[in-house]
């Protein structure tokens, strides 16, 4: 990985993949994990489009489990997302990191 | 597909009249949501309630009810502002689907398998999933909306309190009823913003 770097992911090229939601989110996570070894930053362009899958986003919020919540936070961003699409996936997160806490 | 308005209703309703899907399909939920919600007033977060029920309730019917379609229908009335869906599947249903995964032994009927696939990180598939039915309780537990879940010999009401009902005849498959209404203080999960979890 080489510090200072981002990429540019456009999110809804996924949406047309065959599979359910919670499939193309599992690669999405997939995706994410294998450019933080190429690139700091990841960033997700939504392009203003409303995805609104709880299955989809659970499975990003699934990153919460393998990595510390703070370099998530850090080394992932959203830009043009629906803003109730970020709740959506920070409720989500706050469920996986409640989770974490317990088993801890 | 293009969803429709219909006009044989009265034109006080606005709806999406009963449809055979065959594929959880990506656009529809924002379809039928704009059809439903165009004429309501009130909160954004409403809209986006209704999105995600639609969405949710549609893939979960393909992926745990082991079906290949599912029926859709929803209308709304503006007057009253509310909008209510229904969504059904002739698959294994909910008891089954639990059952079968053998992840769940403590289950001792139809109802306990319900409540359980409500539950936060409950699924028939693994321990890493179980989300959709889980947040449909939270929106309607915490917005008084009524949801009905029937499957196999068990009936769920949730609205503010939840009934279970155990019923004599079992329902060959699933049926997942939202009615919901506009109000001032919709709640619709978190409102924190990515950089301040």
């Amino acid at each position: 990985m080489v510090p200072g770097t981002k990429i540019t992911l456009i999110f809804k090229e996924w949406l047309n993949q065959p599979g359910s939601l919670r499939e193309i989110g599992s690669i999405i996570n997939d995706v994410i994990v294998f450019q933080w070894s190429h690139y700091e930053i990841v960033e997700l362009d939504f392009e203003n489009e409303t995805v609104a899958s709880g299955s989809l986003f659970d499975e990003i919020a699934k990153l919460f489990n393998e990595f510390p919540k703070e370099e998530v936070k850090r080394r992932l961003k959203f830009i043009n997302i629906d803003p109730c699409d970020e709740h959506l996936i920070v409720h989500l997160a706050k469920l996986r990191l409640a989770r974490k806490e317990v088993s801890a | 597909m293009n969803p429709e308005v219909s006009h044989k209703l009265p034109k006080w309703f606005l709806s999406f009249p009963v449809t055979r899907l065959a594929e959880p399909s990506y656009p529809l939920a924002g379809q039928v949501t704009q059809i439903l919600t165009e004429k309501l007033r009130g909160v954004e977060n409403f809209h986006k309630a209704v999105h995600f029920a639609i969405r949710e309730v549609i893939e979960n019917s393909f992926e745990h009810g082991q079906t290949d379609h599912c029926y859709m229908c929803a209308y709304s009335v503006p007057s009253k502002q509310i909008v209510r869906l229904c969504i059904l599947d002739t698959g294994i249903g909910i008891p089954e689907s639990m059952i079968t995964s053998q992840r769940y032994p403590d289950l001792r009927n139809d109802i306990d398998a319900v409540d359980k696939a409500a539950e936060y990180g409950v699924s028939s598939k693994s321990d890493e999933r179980g989300i959709g039915l889980y947040l449909l309780r939270d929106v309607a537990e915490k917005n008084e909306a009524s949801l009905t879940i029937l499957s196999g010999k068990a009936k769920m009401d949730i609205s503010k309190d939840i009934k279970k009902t155990l019923l004599d005849i079992a329902f060959p498959g699933t049926m997942v009823n939202l009615s919901i209404k506009t109000r001032r203080d919709f709640y619709y999960l978190s409102t924190s913003d990515w950089e301040e979890l």
